[in-house]
């Protein structure tokens, strides 16, 4: 019997192709979508799970308050790991990680240089961490200095099907690395997928310092806590620990804490990650606008189902007759409906294989989706296949199996009235739902546009940053910058420690002078000379700039901007002075306001000290723009200055843009799945149209025949369409309009919302859906009414 | 086999309400042919679905094999009607998705003939309807009489006892209606009870028995002289 039903159902299919490909073909993609997002969950939930001891992985974070800023970060000072093993028994195994930023590393074998992420990693990282050796003694691998482990790849890449075990790779032009150990694939749902680790100990032959309890936070400490060890307890011998370690008045500014491996990923959102975390908003954003299409498709489904009722009835009626029950009926249509469904899943497959890599640059990391391999992924994939065809199939089974035979085989047809009705409803439905999206598209990218195109109070074009943290003195970093100056490479430069508009910042907590027995309040802190405000092009109200004796100002003057003077109610704010423990800060400028932090962001009471040491940026506003001559004089500047330190910099607008990544993806996201919702509702109806024509011949025919223009046929046939967008729009508006709102209610400073939203997604989706239907309506009009007349 | 006693018929629609058959009471006879005559829209059809379980009437009493059906339910109906009714439509009824075989082979399945049972017997019935050379074509790659000649053989596949024929003819030319008339005539020989609607005055001829309706009530019964033995 079954079998009956898939070959009439394969029939049945295969003869009615419009029908078939459009149900497919949205089907499909409703499916990709949603398997994206199983998919993509999935993976951001199953981050780290490949550890087996992922239960007991904790990593020690840590907050500081360095002078008075304080800033939490996921890497701390190097001293912790040894000195947590040895104190605390339950603490089992430790390994400190360090990042080394990307180096050029040459394979000596074939005279390649690369640039290569690489982290450097004590011995336990093996015993703590699941990442078996294709090659290699896990035990001994990263015991001694200069020694390598590389990932399946690199070793692929650079010694093909020879061992890659005692081969050498230079780094940096300077060391020679033994190859002792090959990873065997490294899942990419870890933080710790990296191309190469080099061991811990080579770190200090290099002249690090690995052994720092207040400098230098750049270790990532991972424990493995003994089985039934409490976190909570280890935790709280950690205070005692740094003050064995550490003067007390020191101690008080660090707190380290234990986070599990598990929850980084999602929920750990600290400065200097080890690697990019996820944001678990995103799973809801994406689950939600997945279903949405999904359940357009089934809507298509239903749709075309019941408007090709006619088509089925003599089969119904004569199974009916047969002796057919109804339940029989109901399971046939329900079967062919799996079927289209489980095709339409095959094309899912295909379709989520081409949009994957366009996710993964999305999300930035890869996906682990590997459909036959993941039980969780396929069983999904079945359960979605039997819910959507049984969800999208059940109606129009059990409309056609309740036909009585007589109706059916005498060819009276029943008036569909109420059918027509539900599907007009249903497509008004579609409507709500493509122009809705559309809506938020658009104030997706107008807030963008405001938020790119917005004075953001100081001036980002023709910015360098150079990274002059390491190894230059702050008497380097002043005659750097003069040299730039003399060389006539730049107007203006200046020697900071933060430039506005970059993503770092720090926070000081000072206390004004009129409320010295409260706590001290947060104030955003820049280090800066006096020419940081020429440099950016931050304007001075009211007051004088830092004066260019450099030592004058330096530790004893701010300057402060109008929202502070707000903040603490300064009614004379030059002379007002702020209080850091003892020391004095005296206002003597206040600047106007500009969004230091990122636009999306609230402006906060800031502070500008004058400062000669603790700076790591040299910011110089070029004359020509970013010319290579200019940076290759630049460098050469830098070069004879401070030869021993690599050239590294950046430019402002650049970093500026990366703060609207996320915003530009979300709105990258939203437009695709938008299109996609107005896809696959058109191709819903494009069907319904082609159906409605048809049912429609006789009227047509008549109306032709008492002499109807194809203009007013095509407009009659259109008018329903019409009045349906409008409909739709008139639902869609508000549910947008609350939705933008909210989303625009995280911004600080946001767009408005306009009509202009509004009119312009109607109008695209009434277009759009008009010119689906007029083929068939000009189709339908343009026929010989003989034609359609002898047709019924 | 069949007997009916004041069987009504009433269509109701939102605003009209339309007789389609009043008091109606007849009797046939197992092995019986009883041809049902009679102009448009008097009720023959309305008739012939009541007789085979399509509908049920409105009032009234039917016994069929001696159980009272009128009141059975869907499903109930349905249950009876495989295997004990066979059905042949003016316009064919085949499927068209399905092969002559598998319009053939339907019945059996919704009996839960087993599949080499079902093989040999719809074989047997294409065979003896002269449609086996036929049996893989689907209904479009056929002539209407040897369409006719798959709805005949799809209705006797069962062995039914009873089959009811709504012009079977109605769609042929006269040649093809004489072959499609013989088969009938010859499956009631072997005894199967047939009631037939038809226009045709020759074909009613073929009956043992014709009754004539107009506007839903029986006006004439003429039993005929002439058997076919």
């Amino acid at each position: 019997m079954f079998g009956n039903y898939i070959k009439s159902a394969i029939r049945n299919l295969t003869r009615q192709r419009l029908y078939t490909a459009i149900n497919v073909l949205g089907l499909a993609i409703g499916l990709a979508a949603c398997l994206l997002i199983v998919g993509y969950v999935n993976n951001e939930l199953s981050f780290e799970n490949c550890h087996q001891n992922r239960e007991r992985i904790y990593r020690i974070d840590g907050m500081y308050s360095l002078g008075d800023a304080q800033v939490s970060m996921a890497s701390i000072m190097p001293a912790v790991g040894p000195a947590v093993k040895d104190a605390l028994p339950e603490i089992e195994r430790v390994a400190r990680i360090r990042r080394l930023w990307t180096v050029p590393v040459e394979f000596t074998d074939d005279g390649t240089t690369e640039e290569r992420e690489g982290l450097a990693a004590e011995p336990d990282l093996l015993n703590i961490f699941t990442l078996p050796l294709k090659e290699g003694n896990p035990r001994t691998a990263l015991e001694a200095p200069f020694s390598v482990v590389i990932s399946e790849e690199l070793a692929e890449l650079h010694f093909g099907e020879q061992s890659a075990l005692g081969r050498t790779i230079r780094a940096r032009d300077e060391f020679d690395l033994q190859v002792t150990g090959v990873f065997e694939r490294i899942p990419a749902n870890t933080q710790l997928r990296t191309d190469f680790v080099v061991s811990y100990s080579t770190l200090e032959k290099m002249g690090m310092d690995t052994q720092s309890w207040t400098e230098l936070f750049q270790d990532y400490t991972y424990v493995l806590l003994g089985e039934g060890a409490d976190p909570a307890a280890v935790e709280q011998r950690i205070p005692g620990l740094l003050k064995q370690n550490l003067d007390e008045d020191k101690a008080k500014n660090y707190i380290l804490r234990l986070q599990p491996l598990k929850r980084i990923y999602l929920h750990s959102n600290l400065s200097y990650e080890l690697a990019p975390t996820g944001d678990p908003v995103y799973l809801y954003v994406f689950g939600c606008v997945a279903f949405l299409i999904l359940l357009i498709a089934c809507v298509n489904f239903v749709n075309l189902s019941t408007a090709r009722v006619s088509h089925r009835l003599t089969e119904v009626g004569v199974r009916k007759v047969m002796g057919a029950l109804r339940s029989q009926l109901v399971n046939q249509f329900l079967s062919e409906s799996i079927l289209l469904t489980l095709v339409a899943m095959l094309f899912g497959v295909a379709l989520l294989e081409m949009a994957k890599p366009q996710l993964e640059a999305f999300i930035r990391h890869q996906l682990e989706i590997n459909i036959l391999g993941d039980p969780v992924l396929m069983l999904s994939m079945l359960g979605m296949v039997v819910i959507v065809g049984v969800l999208s199939g059940s109606y129009p089974a059990f409309v056609l199996a309740r036909f009585q035979p007589s109706f059916i085989l005498r060819g009276a047809l029943l008036g569909g009235r109420s059918r027509s009705f539900l599907r007009r409803i249903l497509v008004a439905f579609q409507f709500v739902i493509a122009i809705a999206l559309l809506c938020i598209t658009f104030a997706v990218y107008k807030q963008i546009n405001f938020a790119l195109t917005s004075d953001l109070g100081f001036d980002n074009r023709n910015i360098l940053l150079i990274d002059a943290q390491e190894g230059v003195s702050a008497e380097k970093q002043d005659l750097i910058k003069d040299e730039i100056l003399r060389a006539g490479l730049a107007s203006s430069a200046t020697v900071t420690d933060c430039a506005p508009g970059e993503p770092r910042h720090n926070l000081y907590g000072l206390r004004p002078e009129d409320k010295l027995d409260e706590d001290a309040t947060f104030l955003l802190g820049m280090r800066v000379d006096p020419d940081y405000l020429s440099t950016f092009g931050i304007e001075l109200l009211q007051g004088r700039n830092f004066s260019g004796e450099s030592s004058a100002d330096a530790g004893r003057s701010i300057l402060v901007n109008q929202r502070a003077v707000e903040e603490f109610g300064m009614e004379q704010p030059i002379g007002f002075k702020f209080y850091s423990g003892d020391k004095a800060y005296e206002v003597v400028g206040v600047v106007k306001d500009f969004h230091a932090l990122p636009f999306n962001e609230q402006i906060m009471p800031m502070a500008l000290f004058a400062a000669t040491q603790d700076r790591r940026l040299i910011a110089a506003k070029l004359r020509t723009g970013f010319t290579s001559e200019t940076m290759a004089q630049t460098e050469e500047i830098w070069n004879r200055i401070v030869p021993e330190v690599p050239f590294e910099y950046s430019f402002l607008e650049d970093l500026m843009s990366e703060n609207y990544d996320n915003d530009r993806r979300l709105g990258m996201l939203f437009s695709t799945f938008s299109l996609l919702t107005a896809f696959v509702a058109c191709l819903g109806l494009f069907g319904l149209a082609a159906f409605s024509a048809e049912r429609r011949t006789k009227e047509i025919g008549i109306r032709k025949t008492l002499g109807a223009s194809v203009a007013s046929i095509v407009r009659l046939l259109s008018r329903e369409i019409a009045i349906l967008v409008l409909i739709a729009a008139g639902v869609a508006f508000p549910v947008a309009y609350l939705t933008i709102n909210r989303w625009l209610e995280t911004f600080a400073y946001r767009t408005d919302i306009t009509p202009t939203i509004f009119l312009f997604s109607g109008l695209v989706v009434l277009i759009i859906a008009l010119a689906t239907v007029s083929y068939q309506s000009i189709r339908a009009a343009l026929a010989n009414p003989v034609e359609s007349l002898r047709y019924e | 086999m069949i007997r009916v006693v004041d069987l009504n018929k009433i269509y109701t629609t939102e605003e009209v309400e339309t007789t389609a058959l009043e008091n109606i009471n007849l009797e046939i006879k197992e092995g019986e042919f009883v041809a049902i005559m009679g102009p448009s829209g008097c009720g023959k059809s309305t008739l012939l679905n009541l007789l085979g379980l399509l509908d049920n009437p409105t009032r009234g009493e039917y016994y069929l094999l001696g159980t009272e059906v009128s009141r059975y339910s869907e499903r109930k109906r349905a249950n009876l009607r495989k295997g004990s009714i066979g059905f042949v439509f003016q316009s064919f009824n085949l499927i068209d998705e399905l092969t002559v075989f598998e319009n053939v082979e339907l019945p059996l399945l919704y009996l839960g003939v087993s599949t080499s049972q079902r093989k040999k017997r719809v074989e047997e019935v294409l065979e003896q309807t002269q449609i086996m050379a036929r049996r893989n074509h689907f209904p479009q790659q056929l002539s209407g009489g040897q369409q006719q000649r798959v709805a005949v053989a799809r209705a006797v596949v069962s062995n039914p006892k009873l089959i009811l024929a709504d012009e079977p003819t109605g769609n042929l030319d006269s040649k093809h209606g004489d072959e499609v008339m013989q088969l009938l005539s010859s499956l009631n020989e072997a005894g199967t009870t047939i009631v037939m609607v038809t226009h045709s005055p020759a074909y009613a001829e073929y009956g043992q028995r014709s009754i004539n309706l107009f506007d839903g009530h029986i006006v004439t019964e003429n039993i005929r002289e002439k058997f076919h033995v």
